[in-house]
């Protein structure tokens, strides 16, 4: 049977308050995380992998005399929490201290989010064969071959430290990935929410089928600047890269596009970007993993950089407030804005097609990667779904091609915003952003590609 | 453990399994990060649980948990049929697997000096030196030094009869050096990037690899990248360093070989393959002097990509991929190599931990050494580059069109290195790229990398590979192409 969200909520506090009781006499931070992950993944029209994941997380960190270690173990039974506190003590003990290590954050208020769904919760194997199936046939109708997965995920989290501080959340997460592929062509879609209820696996799997259909024998275009439409998932792709900077420690340590650039107008007027974990379309915890509360942060407004995402020990030497996005320190990476909200416009990506004289649909790309951190330059290939447009109307797929792009460039490109999604290969290789299709000019094609 | 993994088996085949195999894995980890003299992050990780898999009614499952218990391994198993049964409710051609003797074996990879035995304050302080010894080279604004450190101890049971147990360690090291001046931010990566060179090995590691003397070279590299000119544009001829060639042989080879994906299971995300079925030993992959292999078996090497025994507890195996440019074979699993008419798997499955399904991956794909000294690449090039360590790396859906950047290269006028360049890049598509290989260095510069971080997989797994190479020049390659 299903633990309900309260009773998996308890339980984690439960481990957080066992394993302070462990460490009376040091400042210490527990948070605690159970998970159960089920994944159901298809592909040439059947069901080829179908795996499920039942793990708890405890990650005890122990400050004492400015010296820090974290221990994490996936063990709750009281001997086995009483030896990991007592090796995270030993680990302190013997580390470098460091000399201006805040205090372990006290005296916060935690705001709540209500992102639980029964129905994703007690979604069984059959349950995922069956909206599997669904999509299958619809590529199968189409003559297609089709591939991707259906997942849905369970978490409780809880935070406790010996100051006082208590947060919990649980959620649910529902995602569904479809590629219809054709004989020398593909098309793609993808839906995620809190609630499996509000995912349309039939209509998701008919756009990539429609896709792939409409992409047979695509035509190769020349390398050159292109006016874009890119759906919101082609956005969420590029603005991965541009969220990562946003890092706090990476521009203290000066080795980020945004060192120094704070007050900068950087973008166009017409960018408007947040972290806000608070955004209906979002999903994700009202506190970070070092137990600050989330508030929505601007990031850009009217094109001008506003704030950067700060753990709490960069904060401290930065002069600044903790975002909520850091893990207990120190740590290595940093903070970013790990709940992105781009804001959008009220036009169909229809609409945005129609306003286009000649241009280049894309539904996402594909490796992405920077080719400088500094400037926010990056390379990638478009995939799944590329068409070129001409007189505001789809007019023949083309091969996939290759771009070098400057980030800053594109969002001081954009013509035309749509409505916003949540998009993302969340969990696989993406955070979850909100984002709307989009369209910019001079987006810079350099090669094409076999398909 | 032992007696849970065929707990699991058993209970699997009671429940309705026509095959079944558990796997218990127990991983322990140490993280340890110095950036500009200060400790920046220590973690330890310690978890352990039991994956069990299934073929029930022809359809596959898995499922997974952190509890070793004689109840939570029952409920476990049976939730794997549970699963097994849903994915046989689509029809499709049900699952089976090529033959495989049962093993019944113990394997412990090489590790002279157990990590998890240094004391902590040794560790820090070897890497406080080496910050230091880095820091000391005027003009470097960032130094960082990370040491990695994991044991895994995994057992594996199957409904055939197999019982193995592998005990693994495993060690990385590395250091990045920055110089952010003029806007910019040039950094070099010793030994190489990706947080460092990762061995089958233990604190010896340290040794072999003498930061104190190889680092400083490099820190005072990326000073230079600073004023260092553009890499020009244009077609060149191209010298790549062994551990750039590393991440050629990594993307252009490694991942396109990989069975599964040419049949089309990974088409959602990681994508498939141009090397569709039809050109095993009928297609030109590149040039006479390309000689690739996957050999996962310690004689090849001690790094990250070896072991005893696959996921499915089939033994180590050097397998031919491409043999004088043509290619010769697939990296493969029971079920691809059933598919294809091969008579036993190449034994390739890995899973990145006890809550992962095992998948086809990349072993220790090596490009095998020519008979060239490096000065003899330079001398037969009137125009060129020579490209060190990777920056950046992108590559298309089926493995064609590739874009790779490194840290660092030299110009190359009249078989002479005439001065560095700052980022150096170049593209191509991969059949003509490898087609364009004219010569290859002698054994005396190959080296074996250890690459942590291979991607793949829904859920996603991240899975250590090895490659070995020396450097290598190709002819005629677009250079310079990310202005």
């Amino acid at each position: 049977m299903v633990e309900s969200n309260q009773e998996s909520e308890v339980r984690n506090q439960e481990i957080c308050e066992k394993a302070l009781k462990f460490s009376k006499g040091v400042d210490a931070a527990v948070r605690a995380k159970t998970i159960n992950h089920s994944l159901t993944r298809f592909a040439n029209n059947m069901i080829h992998q179908n795996v499920q994941e039942i793990n708890t997380e405890i990650t005890i960190s122990v400050q004492l005399d400015n010296k820090v270690a974290k221990l994490s173990t996936n063990k709750t039974d009281d001997d086995s929490l009483k030896t990991a506190v007592k090796e995270a003590i030993e680990l302190a003990k013997v580390q470098m201290p460091i000399v201006d290590l805040p205090d372990l954050p006290s005296g916060l208020i935690y705001n709540k989010i209500s992102r639980f769904d029964t129905e994703t919760a007690e979604c069984e194997p059959n349950q995922r064969a069956v909206e599997t199936g669904k999509a299958v046939e619809i590529a199968k109708k189409h003559g297609l071959n089709s591939a991707g997965f259906v997942e849905t995920m369970t978490y409780s989290l809880a935070y406790m430290n010996s100051c006082g501080a208590s947060a919990s959340h649980s959620e649910t997460f529902a995602n569904f990935s479809m590629t219809a592929i054709g004989p020398n062509s593909s098309g793609w879609a993808q839906s995620a929410s809190s609630r499996i209820g509000r995912i349309d696996f039939v209509q998701k799997a008919e756009i990539a089928s429609k896709k792939a259909v409409d992409g047979i024998n695509p035509q190769e275009i020349p390398p050159g600047k292109y006016t874009v439409v890119l759906e919101p998932h082609a956005v969420s792709d590029i603005l991965q890269y541009l969220i990562w900077a946003f890092n706090g420690l990476e521009a203290y340590e000066k080795r980020s596009y945004f060192t120094d650039k704070i007050g900068s107008k950087l973008f166009g007027e017409n960018i408007q970007l947040y972290d806000n974990v608070y955004n209906q379309l979002q999903i994700g915890a009202p506190f970070g993993d070092d137990g600050i509360p989330r508030e929505t942060l601007p990031l850009v407004e009217k094109g001008v950089v506003k704030n950067l995402a700060y753990d709490i020990l960069t904060a401290k030497r930065a002069g600044k407030k903790p975002t909520g996005q850091g893990m207990t320190p120190p740590h290595s990476l940093g903070a970013f804005p790990s709940n992105a909200v781009m804001q959008g416009a009220n036009n169909s990506t229809e609409q945005l097609i129609h306003s286009t004289e000649s241009g280049v649909l894309v539904t996402h790309f594909w490796y992405i990667r920077y080719i400088d951190y500094t400037k926010l330059t990056i390379t990638g290939m478009t995939r799944d779904g590329t068409f070129l447009i001409n007189n505001g109307k789809i007019k023949y797929p083309i091969r996939n091609m290759r771009f070098n792009i400057s980030i800053p460039e594109l969002l001081n490109n954009i013509e035309l915003f749509g409505i916003e999604a949540l998009a993302g290969n969340i969990g696989i290789e993406a955070v979850p952003v909100v984002v709307p299709a989009l369209k910019a000019r001079n987006f810079n094609f350099v090669s094409s590609t076999s398909h | 453990m032992y007696d849970f993994v065929k707990l699991a088996v058993d209970c699997a085949k009671t429940a309705g399994a026509s095959y079944a195999d558990a796997r218990i894995v127990l991983l322990k980890s140490q993280d340890i990060s110095v950036r500009n003299g200060e400790l920046k992050s220590f973690e330890q990780a310690e978890t352990e649980g039991i994956g069990i898999r299934v073929i029930a009614d022809g359809g596959w499952g898995f499922a997974s948990t952190r509890e070793l218990t004689k109840d939570s391994i029952l409920e476990t198993a049976h939730q794997a049929i549970k699963t097994a049964r849903a994915s046989s409710s689509i029809k499709g051609a049900p699952a089976q697997l090529v033959a495989e003797n049962f093993h019944t074996a113990e394997w412990n990879a090489p590790c002279k000096i157990d990590p998890f035995k240094v004391s902590t304050d040794k560790k820090i302080n070897d890497m406080i030196k080496i910050d230091s010894a880095v820091r000391e080279v005027k003009g470097i604004t960032l130094s960082s030094v990370v040491f990695n450190f994991v044991r895994e101890e995994k057992y594996f049971a199957s409904s055939e009869g197999s019982l193995i147990k592998q005990c693994r360690t495993k060690t990385g090291m590395g250091t990045e050096m920055g110089v952010f001046a003029d806007g910019e931010y040039q950094y070099r990566s010793y030994p190489i990037c990706f947080g460092g060179q990762y061995s089958l090995a233990g604190y010896e590691l340290l040794d072999q690899l003498d930061f104190i003397k190889n680092a400083p070279i490099c820190a005072q590299q990326a000073v230079e990248l600073i004023k260092a000119p553009v890499c020009p544009s244009g077609e060149m001829d191209l010298i790549l360093d062994s551990d750039q060639l590393a991440l050629q042989v990594h993307e252009s080879v490694g991942h396109p070989i990989e069975l599964d994906r040419v049949l089309g299971t990974e088409a959602n995300f990681a994508g498939m393959s141009f090397l569709t079925l039809e050109k095993l030993n009928n297609f030109k992959y590149g040039s006479d002097k390309m000689n690739i292999v996957a050999d996962a078996r310690i004689e090849h090497g001690a790094s990250i990509g070896a072991f005893g025994f696959d996921d499915e507890g089939v033994p180590a195996q050097r397998t031919d991929i491409v043999k004088n440019g043509v290619f010769t074979g697939y990296l493969s699993s029971r079920e691809t190599a059933k598919q294809i008419g091969l008579t036993r798997s190449g034994g390739t499955m890995r899973a990145s931990g006890w809550n992962r399904l095992p998948l086809i991956r990349m072993t220790q794909v090596s490009i095998l050494p020519g008979d060239k000294k490096f000065n003899e690449l330079v001398q037969d090039i009137k125009d060129g580059v020579f490209m060190s360590t990777n920056k950046s790396w992108s590559i298309d859906d089926k493995r064609l069109n590739f874009q790779f950047a490194c840290e660092i290269g030299w110009l190359i006028k009249n078989g002479k290195i005439a001065g560095m360049v700052k980022n150096p890049s170049y593209a191509g598509i991969t059949p003509v790229f490898w087609g364009s290989l004219d010569a290859v260095c002698d054994a005396n510069y190959w080296k074996l990398w250890g690459i942590p971080n291979c991607g793949k997989g829904q859920p996603m797994q991240l899975m250590d590979v090895s490659h070995g190479a020396a450097p290598a020049r190709f002819r005629k390659i677009k250079i310079g192409v990310t202005k």
